[in-house]
């Protein structure tokens, strides 16, 4: 079983919420390894959110980079994740 | 120039819904403002509403919320990492007042935001809040994502465990990875015939063993609903690992494959965070308060859980209904300083929510060296009674055994549950799911 579209959970864009930035991320791959969605990926050895259509808003990326590489905030107003059996 | 509120409540699902209603009722001008289209779309359960909702002064308005199943009882199923789980045990509500509902947020919150709106609270939708407007050190009002900026005399905050509107106005901190649990959840339909032959008409289950290692610091559960459930599973976010690698050990078991997998649909996959303890442990210095100068946090923002089960539902709209009338106490008496909303503080330490505060810290008692332990115990129990093949012991086996502690259990459990309902109530206690 795997990451698919269900009557129960869908999502539409919301803008790039997830900004990491490349002066401070060290390439640790902690962000990588949390995520459910595998909404972030590496690119030249830094993280990169790419892979929003996967994100459920979680944070956990954002609580995991210690660091403070990472800055999340909420997609725009009505969009993003939702569910209907949450 | 915008538009003054008396109060502004962000966030309008169990805490910021009740906390407008509340404030409403009180008869203040209130703006609720909702990210989502309908309220409680974004929201991931895991859990049950506990009966402490019920019981709660203040809350009775809640027995006509749309509820699923009324769960009794838990069952204990330890298993092994590959999934073999020959041993389980069940423990029931004796007097039939223990647990709770199960609830679907969607539906709970969509309903619960309505009384705001009855109540006379203003509610806007599809409205991203991104900052609070400041003053000589004083919140004031809110920014939203459009530049809209909105004045009021309180804001509270109830916009969930992260909280970037309470850590924007300056009262609380980003928790540390350690203290909040990733929990990926699974919504399934199955015909009622099947919950009431799986044993789960009335019961939830709780599987315990080296299927989830100790340094997730959880458990794989399920919580029946009317004609579908709940499987979910978390990890702690330190650890580092998402908590989908257990699911998907969970459902290529045989725990899933034999009971389930040929009988349910699959309707939902989702995952949020939750802060795993306490927000108000002064010594950890993690967050300071839960109030400052014009502003209030309640919910999960705030802490407002049973710090062992993660179970926020009773603590957000026992929060927000308290955090409501704070605000109407401190405009009416024209001091919303943070002097002024210190009640607050004083409101919720009388509550039975405090208590549930301080219970022991779930990243403690599992991921923590006894919890290794215990579940290490759990598996080769397991592993043991697979090798040995036999489904119930016999006395003789017993003695092999740890002295037999826990097959024991398994063998004068039903006795002791009909004798000593004290049993239960400990158990509950240490669940989490009772006073």
């Amino acid at each position: 079983m795997s990451y698919k579209k269900l009557e129960g959970t869908t999502w539409t864009p919301g803008g790039e919420f997830i900004k990491i930035d490349p002066e401070i991320c060290t390439g640790c791959k902690d962000c990588v390894k949390v995520c459910p969605g595998g909404v972030i990926s590496m690119v030249n050895e830094k993280a990169k959110a790419t892979k929003y259509e996967n994100c459920c808003e979680c944070a956990s990326c954002w609580f995991v980079c210690t660091i403070g590489a990472i800055r999340f905030s909420w997609p725009k107003g009505g969009t993003g994740r939702k569910y209907r059996w949450g | 120039m915008s538009e003054e509120y008396d109060v502004i409540v962000v966030g309008s699902a169990f805490a910021g819904a009740v906390a407008a209603k509340t404030a409403a009722e009180k008869g203040l001008k209130v703006l609720l403002l909702e990210r989502s289209t309908e309220p409680g779309e974004k929201i991931v359960s895991g859990g049950i509403l506990t009966h402490d909702a019920f019981s709660e002064p203040g809350l009775e308005f809640i027995k006509e919320a749309p509820l699923e199943r009324e769960l009794k009882g838990v069952k204990w199923i330890m298993c092994n990492e590959n999934g073999e789980a020959p041993l389980d045990l069940t423990f029931r509500s004796t007097d039939g007042s223990r647990v709770g509902y199960t609830i679907y947020c969607y539906d709970f919150c969509k309903w619960l935001t309505q009384l705001a709106v009855d109540a006379g609270a203003e509610f806007r939708n599809n409205t991203t809040v991104v900052d609070v407007i400041k003053k000589d050190g004083s919140v004031r009002g809110v920014v939203t994502e459009k530049g809209e900026k909105i004045n009021s005399k309180v804001v509270i905050a109830a916009d969930g465990g992260k909280s970037l509107i309470g850590i924007k106005a300056g009262v609380r901190r980003k928790l540390p990875p350690e203290n909040v649990e990733n929990c990926v959840v699974l919504d399934f339909t199955i015909p009622e015939r099947e919950i009431r032959r799986l044993g789960l008409s009335d019961t939830f289950e709780v599987y315990w063993g080296t299927l989830t290692p100790a340094d997730i610091g959880s458990y794989v559960w399920i919580f029946p609903y009317k004609e579908s459930f709940h499987l979910g599973v978390g990890a702690l976010v330190s650890s580092r690992k998402s908590p989908t690698i257990f699911m998907e050990r969970f459902l290529h078991s045989n725990l899933w494959k034999d009971r389930f997998e040929d009988i349910v649909k699959f309707r939902s996959w989702m995952w949020n965070t939750v802060p795993l303890w306490s927000a108000l442990d002064r010594e950890e210095k993690m967050l300071e308060e839960t109030y400052g100068n014009g502003v209030l946090i309640a919910g999960d923002a705030g802490g407002f859980l049973d710090s062992f089960t993660c179970a926020g539902f009773y603590g957000s709209m026992v929060s927000g209904m308290l955090a409501g009338e704070t605000a109407a106490e401190a405009i009416s008496k024209d001091d919303v300083s943070e002097q002024g909303l210190s009640i607050y503080e004083e409101k919720y330490k009388k509550r039975l929510i405090w208590r549930l505060m301080q219970r022991p810290w779930r990243r403690d008692v599992i991921a923590g060296i006894g919890g290794e332990k215990i579940i290490q115990l759990s598996s080769n129990i397991s592993n043991y009674v697979i090798r040995a093949g036999f489904d119930q012991p016999k006395p003789s086996d017993l003695m092999l055994l740890f002295g037999g502690f826990l097959p024991i259990l398994r063998y004068i459990g039903p006795f002791l549950n009909r004798k000593l309902p004290m049993l239960f109530n400990e158990l509950m206690l240490i669940m989490g799911v009772a006073k």
